[in-house]
């Protein structure tokens, strides 16, 4: 037997170890790992804080750069010279310089200034007289500077830009909204997004004169700080109106401008970007977004340093996925599970050993228990040594295996004792003489002995598929119920009875059955112990001896009365006819001795009759040669003198003319007697009466046969034809009721049957003999 | 039961049933000196006795059975008699058999009233006056 591995110990123990290690390697791995993703996070965070804290002033010195141009250049001598020149028809009052003289100088300040500064587009003086129009303007043009030319010079009263400046203070520096350049009043294509930096130019009066402005190319100078910068986040640097650049970290420095509020090539992601950032009421911050389906971390900070007016400001935003905050955190955490998958490997063996030397002493004790099995030996190779509750368990086996074994010894030898008295109870059964059962309480036999199969005629095996009921002859069945029943009841003890029993053959055997009841220990009936002899020649004997006592009484009877009753008539008659004569009465004492004669002529017969009979019952006679045909002539001859003979016609036809050897008196006495019936018993009311007497051979047999057409035997008096003083013609008043009784004796004791062949008319009687009891028996 | 014990029967009719003759001729003479008038009827066996009964419209008075008769013994006429519903003949056993057998099987059946033991004679046939 084998327990399935996940009912063993070793399998629980493996199962709840592993679980145990596994549950808390996850539960302390999990905490530990959100502890370590909340600092990691928290640092990133800071990091980034750090970092766009550190971008700000690289932004902050590129406006400033812009702004110290354009203090430099409101410096030098051609802006005030201009002024004075203007004032003074075109000629400067200090040192005759002619104001185109000044443009000229300021012009090749402008160009000097733009071929060190690429990414300014044009610088400009220009006055507030003649409708803003400009003064000096020079153009970049492929990174050349070209001094555009007096006529083609535009008035810039209508721009924005011009406006705002009026108002600046001497000194005060003004940087207008990122917009598209625009020339002659319309935006200049390719857009191009520029920043202008425009300082006031006032007299030495303090009246305002005109101003210096710078067209910047808004993206060459952010781009020149970002070459500056490494940054391996994505980077908006949004102005207060949320127009924006932005640098992805995977295009390689490759800064884009957007309008936001042209809304022109921008894409979802930069403008949700770009709207928290603006919508941020603090100036420095980390906001948590979801941005194109990535959650991110956004940290901006807005300097409104750069710009003199507080609500302009600049704001720079570094996006930083969240994943790759916490990279490092999911390889550790990949590390983590590697590391935990090793540790159960470990437990599971570790458990798998631990198991082991647990469960190898059970085991070990469970083979030694096994291999003991069927084995009278002590058991030994238990691990009672062990200290532990293995040693205890084993300890305690031995001592109860003692014990057992104890006992089943004692039992053993209870049983051997069992065996045997059953095998000699068996033996007793099998080899008795007489029939001996054990039948079931519903009458199913159950064990049966050879003499009761024999007895039966039945074999074990059919025997025990049939019941003593079914084999009970049903006249017997009933009262054989009764007993079981008071047998049943406890109302008897035992019973024994004379039944008789159905053989497999269909014959009926008698049976003196002996039964006693068998209880258990608690009284319940369990099955009957029946014992049957056959008592079928014990029967059959008492039956003949019944028989011949029957005979012997009726022998008696009839005699004492068919003596004593032709003898007390003919008394009667005697004394009658002496009577008549003394009357004179001739006639009737005829009659009266007549009948008194026939009356002793009666009792003659019978008195030679039971003559004939006791001296037939006594007589021991050796077989000799006869010959039938003799015996008829002779019987013939004897009879001639009989009333009626000679109106008889005699048929003779006695084809088997063998000699037979039996006893000749008995088969004498059948030929006497069934010819003189066939005589005495004529119908003289027939017009013909014929005798016909025959022999013949008909197979194994050898027939004598006498018929008639006499007066017959009734039919419901053919059944006692054979028994003794039966007479069947009352008119007919000879006859002793004797021969045909002795005629039936004596065809028995020479071994053949007489029979009545019933027929229409008259009488026919057949003397059958069997060849083999009428040979010579030479060997007797 | 047409007859009851005790009381006196005019015999106007007799039956004897017997097989021998000569009991025939004795019984029948014996009652003929008792009373001359008296008609006799024969039958030689129960069988004879039973077919006559059956024919006859004129009824004896009493039988006289014998027991020891072929065919159908006295008995064995009791027997088939008493199953008749016409029982109107009572019946005197007159045998030889002076067995106690025979005289307790007869006089079991209620229309045998005396058990006579050949012959028959006149304290008898006085007898019978009372049956």
């Amino acid at each position: 037997m084998n327990t399935p591995f996940i009912l063993s110990i070793k399998f629980k123990l493996i199962f709840f170890v592993t679980l145990c290690v596994t549950a808390s390697l996850v539960v302390s791995g999990a905490y530990f790992f959100n502890k370590i993703s909340d600092a990691l996070f928290r640092i990133q965070v800071d990091r980034l804080e750090s970092e766009t804290l550190i971008i700000s002033p690289l932004f902050a010195s590129a406006f400033n750069e812009m702004k110290s141009d354009l203090s430099v250049i409101s410096k030098t001598p051609p802006i005030q010279g201009i002024v004075r020149s203007t004032r003074n028809d075109d000629v400067d009052p200090l040192d005759e310089s002619t104001t185109e003289l000044w443009r000229t100088r300021l012009a090749s300040i402008f160009s000097g200034v733009i071929e060190n500064k690429p990414g300014y587009v044009q610088l400009r003086y220009i006055g507030l007289a003649d409708g803003g129009r400009e003064i000096v303007r020079v153009n970049n043009v492929d990174g050349s500077p070209v001094i555009v030319a007096q006529e083609d010079l535009q008035k810039k009263k209508t721009e924005p830009y011009f406006r705002n400046a009026l108002s600046l203070k001497p000194g005060e520096i003004y940087f207008s909204a990122v917009s598209l350049n625009r020339e002659h009043g319309k935006v200049q294509e390719p857009y191009l997004p520029v920043i202008r930096g425009i300082i006031p130019v006032h007299d030495p009066e303090g009246e305002m004169f005109g101003m210096i402005v710078i067209n910047a190319e808004y993206e060459v100078i952010l781009r020149s700080v970002l070459d500056d910068i490494q940054i391996e986040k994505d980077l908006y640097v949004i102005n207060e109106v949320g127009d924006y650049i932005r640098l992805q970290k995977d295009s390689g420095n490759n800064a884009q401008f957007v309008f936001h509020s042209l809304n022109d090539g921008e894409d979802e992601s930069s403008a949700d970007v770009v709207e928290q950032v603006l919508s941020a009421s603090e100036d420095t911050g980390t906001l948590f977004e979801r941005v194109n389906s990535k959650d991110v971390v956004i940290q901006y900070y807005k300097d409104t340093d750069i710009f003199e007016d507080d609500s302009r400001y600049l704001a720079f935003a570094l996006i930083s996925p969240q994943t790759s905050f916490i990279a490092p955190v999911s390889e550790a955490q990949r590390e983590a599970v590697l590391i935990i998958i090793l540790s159960i490997l470990a437990t599971v063996t570790l458990a798998l050993v631990f198991a082991m030397l647990l469960i190898n002493p059970l085991m070990k004790m469970n083979q030694k228990i096994r291999a003991h099995e069927g084995n009278d030996e002590p058991l030994t190779g238990l691990p009672i040594h062990l200290r532990d509750e293995i040693g205890s368990l084993a300890r305690s086996f031995s001592e109860l295996y003692e014990k057992i074994s104890l006992a089943l010894k004692d039992e053993h030898a209870a049983l051997e004792r069992l065996a045997e008295s059953e095998e000699q109870f068996r033996s007793a059964m099998k080899y008795s003489p007489v029939g001996k059962a054990l039948v079931g309480l519903d009458g199913e036999w159950l064990m049966v002995n050879d003499a009761l199969c024999k007895m039966l005629g039945y074999s074990e095996d059919e025997l025990r598929q049939t019941d003593f009921q079914t084999l009970t002859y049903e006249d017997d069945l009933s009262e054989d119920l009764k007993k079981v029943q008071e047998l049943l009841d406890g109302k008897i003890s035992t019973y024994k009875m004379e039944k008789r029993y159905i053989r497999k053959d269909g014959g009926t055997i008698w049976g003196l059955l002996s039964v006693s009841l068998l209880r258990d220990v608690d009284g319940n009936p369990k099955h009957f112990i029946s014992q049957i002899q056959d008592i079928s020649d014990i029967k059959k004997a008492q039956q003949t001896l019944e028989e011949l006592n029957t005979e012997l009484e009726e022998f008696s009877y009839r005699t004492s009365h068919d003596l004593r009753s032709p003898l007390t008539s003919s008394i009667g008659l005697l004394k009658y006819a002496d009577e008549s004569l003394e009357k004179g009465e001739q006639e009737k004492a005829r009659t009266s001795l007549s009948l008194a004669q026939d009356s002793l002529k009666k009792l003659e017969e019978l008195l030679k009759d039971i003559l004939d009979l006791a001296r037939l019952k006594n007589m021991e006679e050796e077989e000799q040669p006869v010959s039938i045909k003799t015996l008829v002539d002779d019987a013939l001859d004897k009879f001639t003198h009989m009333n009626n003979y000679d109106r008889l016609e005699f048929k003779l036809d006695l084809q088997y003319d063998e000699d037979v050897h039996t006893k000749k008196t008995r088969l004498l006495m059948i030929v006497e007697n069934l010819i003189s019936n066939a005589i005495k018993y004529q119908d003289t009311s027939k017009k013909k009466s014929f005798v016909k007497v025959e022999t013949y051979e008909d197979g194994e047999n050898v027939v004598f046969a006498v018929d008639d057409n006499g007066l017959g035997i009734p039919d419901d008096q053919q059944e006692n034809m054979f028994v003794m003083f039966k007479r069947f013609h009352p008119r007919v008043s000879f006859g002793s009721g004797l021969g045909m009784y002795m005629m039936k004796k004596s065809a028995d004791v020479i071994g053949g049957d007489i029979r009545f062949v019933n027929k229409k008319d008259g009488s026919r009687f057949v003397l059958i003999l069997p060849k083999h009891n009428i040979r010579e028996k030479r060997d007797v | 039961m047409m007859h009851s014990k005790g009381k006196t029967m005019e015999i106007r009719k007799a039956m004897i049933v017997d097989d021998s003759e000569s009991d025939q001729f004795l019984a029948s003479n014996e009652i003929k000196r008792h009373d001359d008038n008296i008609e006799i009827m024969q039958a030689y066996d129960g069988v004879e006795a039973l077919e006559m009964l059956a024919e006859t419209d004129e009824k004896p008075d009493v039988i006289f059975l014998d027991i020891n008769m072929p065919r159908m013994n006295g008995l064995e006429f009791l027997e088939e008699y008493s199953k008749l519903e016409d029982q109107s003949p009572v019946i005197a056993m007159l045998t030889s058999s002076n067995a106690q057998t025979d005289r307790e099987r007869a006089l079991k059946f209620d229309c045998v009233r005396d058990y006579f033991l050949k012959l028959l004679d006149e304290s008898d046939m006085a007898k019978l006056k009372d049956l």
